[in-house]
């Protein structure tokens, strides 16, 4: 088990890095501030996915469905100025997606893990060709765009890109908290139980059914969290966004970091995104080389790099746990 | 009070009915009834149909007075049902203390709790140290299943049957795989550690079961042979027949 | 009237085409339990190396071989140096196909840029077919049969075969097969590679039709995985009735827009869903 990084020397690391995320930044070029801003959004993006994949086992093809619900949620009050105040557009958001995952929970956490890789495709196939399709409320092809940043009720106007920032990390930093305390807590283990051998878990007594389904419903509000946020970030909101290849992007940058553990999203988001706009600068091969830096990936390091960095630091047979 | 009651309770895969009309019933204060039979005489199938692995095609299985003939397993364990698998069935890639610790967690509110950290619930540990000391296996809690010895899996296999301290526990072939001498030894410590629950054990071990056992069933071809107490099946001229070639 | 038959012949040559492109994403998917979400890929290699191969030599047919021999050499290679090495972890397998989808794209547009091409109707087919008030290109015609020929070789492979009935025993119980002496990885090499080269068939003959442009093998994997779901995993009679049915719901759809297609083929996917989770034809227990 991934312990290093979940115990108290894991939470002294994550304020350090939090108290250089927050310093550092003024320093920074735009680019630079705003590529952050982006990692932050994903990492919650892929902390989501981790809780589902990485926790308690459930392949999930149709994260982006929830980022998107989320997203396009904040869009639509947005956009058409039906929601002017951002806290109570985040909370409609946050319920929607609730909702929404609260309903496919019913039908998706019933099945064997392999019907639900398939049955999430399918939803997310749904979701898609919805957003793709219903040009009155969803914006069609062209999604909804002009979405101006929210205003606070702050003294501070986060329509420029630093100040935005800095709400981006507060939000990351409560999400990551919650994601932290979810992880650690017994119900977090009775996750990991699920995923390791729910059979027996059954056989001691656990309705496996309502774990899965609760995890489903936090799993979709973190996600749906992150999406509501990147619509502000962006200014933008279209059907990709709802799509697979967004969820694969979670998965892949959920792998690249490793599950299990709280760093492995964000270490996953980072690289993947940094990757992603360093190699894009120098040539247009990006998804050849993702292709196949993926696959060395899911070959030779399944574990991701937290994994990897955890392996390092084992003794045989041991765990370090910090009960 | 019965613990467990049985009637005429069979079960068929498609054409192959491997139970045919079996009853039987388990006494609560009863110490312990030992199932035998040879292969194939859907001894692991009558667990999995009293614990809801399976559901029978005919019959009924009442548990502490309730029908539970199509609960589902998590809901007899509620109730007060324990079994053991006999092939183990542990979670491999966790610690022992995890293991223990998820088995001990089943029936308290704690698991449902998801801000505090595990490590603060000092119920779950000393539940965990008790169980884990039963067995002599609390220095060791640290260690990953797959590092233990197979006589220290079945151990633990048995403590997380009786994690939930069951009224009645079923164990499918708890010796199996060990030498004969950590059987016998394997034996002992269970009947210290059995005590008063009311017990069901399918053992292939005749030594083992005729030690064992307050009372044999005999069960052939789905169905039952004889029951009686260790002498009356010992001296059973239709057991010797069944078991003839079988090593004793 | 006659636009009800032309629709419904549409709809029967599309429906082929994905069967083609099904039947072994199906196969694939019951006997080794992966998700290949680089069918498509493969579907869309043939057609470009069809075309490719097509336009420099003048022949058709030529341009077949190719297609089908390319995409039955990758898959074999994928199978062998790729899946092999994730026997069982299906989640594995399912991302390491992600990681082959984006090589591909890579690749193609590197070789042949954005531009969508042009895949020419072999000349002898390049006609139309009058019967009663109805006018038909003889090509989807020819397609439609091609279709139904390679539908009843592969039900006689599955069901006449030796090869076939281990498949089929595969499907239903690995471990039986393995028990009984078969080199389970032979069968599954065999298996995989069939069904890219069935994608690679699939993506040349479909070219004329459906085109040959950088974003195909998405827009036939999402109605090919319908049709898995509709049909049944491993049944080759649930991916042809499937096939059919979405064949038809996207023709009769196409009038609205793409997007709306995917939804009603989605739309019946999520009922069959919730009424026979194992497909129309799949076997019970999934």
């Amino acid at each position: 088990m991934i312990r290093l990084l979940l115990s108290k020397q894991a939470l002294v690391i994550f304020a350090a890095g939090l108290f250089i995320a927050a310093v550092l930044p003024p320093f920074l070029p735009q680019f630079a501030i705003t590529l952050l801003t982006s990692i932050l959004l994903f990492a919650i993006f892929t902390a989501s996915l981790d809780l589902l994949m990485g926790h308690t086992g459930l392949i999930s093809l149709f994260q982006a469905v929830f980022w998107g619900t989320g997203g396009y949620t904040i869009g639509i009050l947005a956009s058409r100025g039906i929601v002017q105040n951002f806290y109570l557009a985040m909370l409609i958001s946050i319920i929607v997606v609730a909702a929404v995952a609260a309903i496919l929970g019913l039908i998706v956490v019933r099945v064997t893990r392999l019907y639900f890789m398939i049955i999430t495709f399918a939803i997310g196939q749904i979701f898609w060709s919805f957003a793709y399709t219903a040009t009155s409320i969803t914006g069609g092809a062209d999604g909804l765009a002009r979405i101006s940043r929210p205003d606070l009720g702050l003294p501070w106007s986060v329509t420029g890109y630093l100040n935005f920032y800095y709400l981006i990390l507060v939000f990351f930093a409560i999400c990551f908290y919650f994601f932290y305390r979810i992880v650690r807590s017994p119900f977090g283990s009775v996750l990991v139980g699920i995923k390791t051998n729910e059979h027996r878990m059954r056989a001691l007594g656990y309705n496996t059914f309502w774990y899965k389904y609760i995890c489903l419903i936090l799993s979709a509000v973190l996600a749906g969290v992150a999406g509501s946020l990147y619509v502000y970030f962006d200014n933008y909101i279209g059907p990709a966004e709802v799509g697979w290849g967004w969820s694969a992007e979670a998965t892949i940058m959920a792998l690249i970091g490793g599950s299990g553990a709280v760093a492995g999203p964000i270490i996953g988001a980072a690289t993947y995104t940094f990757l992603r706009y360093f190699v894009s600068a120098y040539t247009l091969h990006w998804p050849l080389a993702i292709g196949i830096g993926f696959i060395l990936v899911v070959l030779y390091f399944p574990r991701g790099i937290a994994g990897f960095i955890t392996d390092l630091t084992r003794r045989n047979g041991r765990g370090s746990v910090k009960d | 009070m019965e613990a467990l009651r049985i009637e005429g309770l069979s079960k068929n895969f498609g054409a192959l009915q491997v139970l045919e009309n079996v009853s039987f019933s388990v006494e609560k204060a009863e110490c312990r009834v030992v199932i035998i039979g040879p292969n194939g005489a859907g001894k692991t199938t009558l667990f999995n149909l009293i614990s809801g692995e399976l559901s029978p095609t005919a019959g009924k299985i009442t548990l502490f007075s309730k029908d539970v003939t199509n609960m589902p397993n998590y809901r007899r364990v509620r109730l007060g049902l324990g079994r053991t698998f006999q092939i183990p069935d542990l979670f491999f890639n966790l610690t022992l203390f995890e293991n223990v610790r998820l088995a001990v967690m089943a029936d308290k509110r704690a698991r449902f709790a998801l801000y505090r950290p595990v490590g603060a619930f000092g119920e779950l540990r000393e539940g965990v140290k008790r169980l884990l000391d039963y067995v002599g296996l609390w220095e060791k809690r640290e260690d990953q299943v797959s590092s233990l010895s197979h006589g220290e899996v079945r151990r633990l296999e048995i403590i997380l049957g009786m994690a939930s301290s069951p009224g009645l526990l079923l164990l499918d072939e708890p010796t199996a795989g060990l030498s004969s001498s950590e059987a016998e030894q394997l034996a002992t410590q269970l009947r210290s550690l059995l005590g008063e629950i009311a017990v069901i054990i399918i053992e292939h071990d005749m030594k083992v079961a005729f030690a064992l056992a307050d009372r044999i069933t005999v069960l052939n071809q789905g169905r039952i042979l004889v029951e009686g107490t260790p002498a009356d099946i010992k001296a059973d001229p239709r057991v010797r027949a069944v078991y003839l070639g079988v090593e004793g | 009237m006659s636009m009800l038959i032309s629709s419904l012949l549409n709809g029967l040559h599309y429906g082929l085409i994905l069967f083609l492109l099904a039947a072994g994403l199906s196969l694939t998917f019951g006997l080794m339990g992966v998700i290949n979400l680089a069918h498509g890929s493969y579907f869309m290699v043939g057609a470009y190396i069809g075309w490719a191969v097509g336009d420099a030599t003048g022949s058709f047919l030529v341009g077949l071989a190719a297609g089908v021999g390319v995409t039955a050499v990758l898959g074999w290679l994928t199978e062998r140096f790729l899946l092999r090495r994730l026997h069982g972890e299906h989640l594995q397998q399912v991302l390491l196909t992600i990681g082959i989808v984006y090589i591909v794209m890579d690749l193609i547009k590197t070789a042949w840029g954005g531009t969508a091409r042009l895949m020419a109707t072999p000349a002898i087919l390049d006609s139309s077919v009058t019967f009663g008030s109805i006018t038909y290109p003889l090509y989807r015609l020819a397609l439609m049969g091609v279709g139904t020929v390679m539908a009843i070789f592969l039900w006689w492979f599955q069901e006449k075969t030796r090869l076939g009935a281990v498949v089929r025993a595969g499907v239903d119980d690995k471990q039986m097969v393995t028990a009984v002496g078969i080199n389970i990885y032979l069968v599954f090499a065999l298996v995989f590679t069939l069904g890219t080269a069935l994608a690679g068939f699939a993506g040349v003959m479909g070219a004329p039709v459906l085109g040959v442009y950088l974003t195909l093998d998405a827009d036939v994997l999402v109605p090919a995985i319908a049709v898995v779901i509709i049909g049944g995993l491993g049944s080759l009679k649930g991916a042809l009735a499937a096939s059919i049915l979405v064949g038809m719901v996207r023709t009769f759809t196409q009038a609205y827009s793409p997007g709306f297609t995917i939804m009603a083929i989605y739309a019946v996917v999520i009922v069959v869903l919730l009424i026979k989770p194992s497909g129309l034809f799949g076997a019970k227990g999934q």
